[in-house]
Parts: C-alpha cells; structure tokens; sequence
C-alpha cells in the first residue's frame, strides 16, 4: 500500500470542516435522528483523520469515497448503539440527554418562510407540511393526502422549488 | 476544492427524492460528500425540513388537513381542539393555552364535486382559499387556521362558506358560523 502524503494541521482543519457537516446531513438522512447524527460524525471524523495520519487512505484524492465508506459502517454500529440508547431514555427519561444539537447551519427566516407558505397552492402546502412533520416518502405521504405517490413527487417537487425562489436561495438544477 | 470538477450537479427534484425516499445507499452520496453547492442545497431542504416540524407543532400556519393527516399529527402528540359542523350550522369556539390546533370539520356534501374553495369572513375582510384538497368520500373538510390568528381574535365571529367550482358556475354548498370568544378556565 502506497503510503498518504503527510497531512498537517491546517489540512486536517479544512478537512473537517468541509466533511463534518456534510456527513452530519448523511446521518440525519440514514438515521432520521439529530443525536444518533452528531455521533456518527464525531465517529466518522475520528477515523478518516486517524486514517490519513497513519497512511491508510490509498487515495487521498477519492477522499469522499473513503468517508463514504466508513459512514456506512459506522452507519450500521451507530444504528445498534441507537437502539440501546432508546430503550436507556424510555428507562431513565429525557434527562440523560445532551443539550439539543443545533443541527442546521442554514437558519432560514421564519417570517419570510411563513409568507412563502402561505403563497403555495393548498395543495402543494398540504403536501410539503405532510412531507416534512415526520419526514415521510412519498407512498406514505400519498396515503395521508389521497394522492397518488407520482402526483406526490411532483407537487412536492414544484413546492419545494417555489419555496426556495421565494426564500432567495437560488438554485441550479 | 470547494466541489467537483465540471460534473453535473444533482438536480434539486432529485434531492428532494433522495432526501425523502427510502433509507437504502444511494448513488448519489459520494458526490454529495466531494460537492459542496449539492450538499448545500441538501443541507436547505433539511433546514426546511426542521422548521416546518416546529411550524407544525405550533399551528403557524394555517392548513387543509385530511383526515389520515390529522391522525398522524395527533398520534405525533399534537393537543388539537375540534369542532364538527353541518352546513348551516353555528358554534361557540374558542382556544386554550394547552391547545396546538384548533380544526373545523365542515361538514358538506361532496359527491360530484370536482373542485372546492372555501370563503372566510370576519367582519368586513374577506380570505379565500382556492382548489383545496378534500376528499369527496369523506362528507367533509377539514380546517386549521393559525393558532396564532385565534389566540388574537377576541370576541369576533367568524363565517365560512364552502364553495363548489365548476364548468357551470359556482354553488355554495355549506355555510358554517364560529362565535368565537377568548379561553376561560
């Protein structure tokens, strides 16, 4: 195995600030839990800088592909320790929790955002608050709203595109 | 590197998907992961996501529900205060501190009906809304205005007109009165 480059402290820096976020957002996609999020990319951030120190990574280049990698291991783990964890807080309550984990770095305006709601068609509003109250697919979605799960995709879609011209986001795609 | 080299980006309607559907790996996150304009517009729609939760759970906004859609939200915890009405029928409404939502289930007939809106009117200002979701098998819609909007009513009366829109017209099919007056213990 080729050994990786020497990689300093700013590197490393830089490394952690471009990744951490991102597979935070991996974590709240796979495990749909802000806590079970934070501890899959504390986890994933250990091992991918422990991995470049030591010369494990064979292509530092391919970098996302080697974090890719290990969050869906580390996936699987934080899934199990999840689940412990559950059954701790049903036994001991909510008091062993951390303080909440700000998650979102993208703090929109609630204001703004209340007034772009409000200008979507019922449709599309009912749809995107269906969406989104507990993260729901599409069939599920279309379940709750007597749709069909295409119509779903593509109201949501047209919503979610509205909403984000209406916040100034901009876009591309 | 802030992103990758000239390589599409994902397209917003496929985040979307992603971000929604399904649990399994997807062939998206390694450039998710290496891109930061995609990761940035997924990191939006979960920022969305988060303050859509909070709106919910705290009425800001105002809502045509369905029925499996209030099920989910007062199996999720959510207080919610409802008030049935047939058409032309009146009630005496209100809102406690306690409550998360208040819903109105207006209850009209709807066979037939292709397309439905709904007058409101307190006092002289008039709100409408257009082509609201509904489900013609079910006798009736289901409202949630903002709590917000009732906990600053006061006194005030409010009424509500369902209205079937169609190639020949418009018919109003139910006419609901709320007396509405602040939370007493």
């Amino acid at each position: 195995m080729e050994a990786a480059p020497a990689i300093d402290a700013e590197a490393e820096a830089e490394l952690y600030r471009r990744f951490a976020p991102r597979v935070r957002l991996y974590g709240r996609k796979h495990l749909r839990d802000a806590h079970l999020a934070e501890d899959l990319m504390q986890q994933v951030m250990v091992v991918m800088l422990e991995s470049l120190r030591a010369g494990r990574v064979r292509e530092p280049e391919r970098i996302a592909s080697f974090v890719l990698s290990t969050c869906r291991m580390v996936v699987m783990d934080v899934k199990r320790t999840g689940a412990r964890r559950q059954e701790l807080l049903e036994r001991y309550g909510e008091d062993l929790l951390p303080r909440e984990v700000t998650e979102s770095a993208l703090a929109l305006d609630r204001e703004r955002l209340l007034a772009c709601l409000a200008r979507l068609a019922e449709r599309e509003r009912m749809v995107i608050l269906a969406s989104f109250f507990e993260s729901k697919g599409a069939d599920e979605v279309a379940a709750m709203t007597n749709l069909a799960s295409g119509n779903v995709r593509v109201i949501r879609h047209r919503a979610i595109e509205r909403l984000r011209a209406c916040m100034g986001a901009g876009d591309r795609g | 590197m802030t992103g990758t080299s000239p390589v599409e980006h994902i397209p917003l309607a496929t985040l979307v998907d992603y971000w929604f559907d399904g649990l399994g790996e997807s062939p998206h996150e390694e450039h998710l992961l290496a891109c930061g304009d995609c990761s940035e517009r997924l990191a939006w729609i979960a920022g969305l996501g988060e303050e859509i939760r909070d709106i919910v759970k705290r009425g800001e906004a105002m809502m045509v529900l369905t029925g499996g859609l209030l099920k989910r939200l007062a199996a999720a915890g959510l207080r919610v205060r409802e008030y049935r009405l047939g058409p032309g029928a009146s009630v005496n409404c209100t809102i406690a501190p306690a409550d998360d939502l208040v819903v109105a289930h207006l209850e009209a007939p709807l066979a037939g009906v292709d397309r439905l809106d709904v007058v409101s009117s307190v006092g002289p200002v008039l709100h409408r809304l257009h082509d609201i979701p509904f489900d013609p098998s079910s006798g009736e819609v289901l409202l949630a205005p903002r709590t917000r909007d009732l906990r600053a009513l006061g006194h005030a009366t409010e009424v509500a007109r369902l209205i079937a829109v169609g190639a020949d017209g418009e018919k109003v099919i139910g006419e609901y009165t709320f007396n509405h007056s602040p939370f007493r213990e």
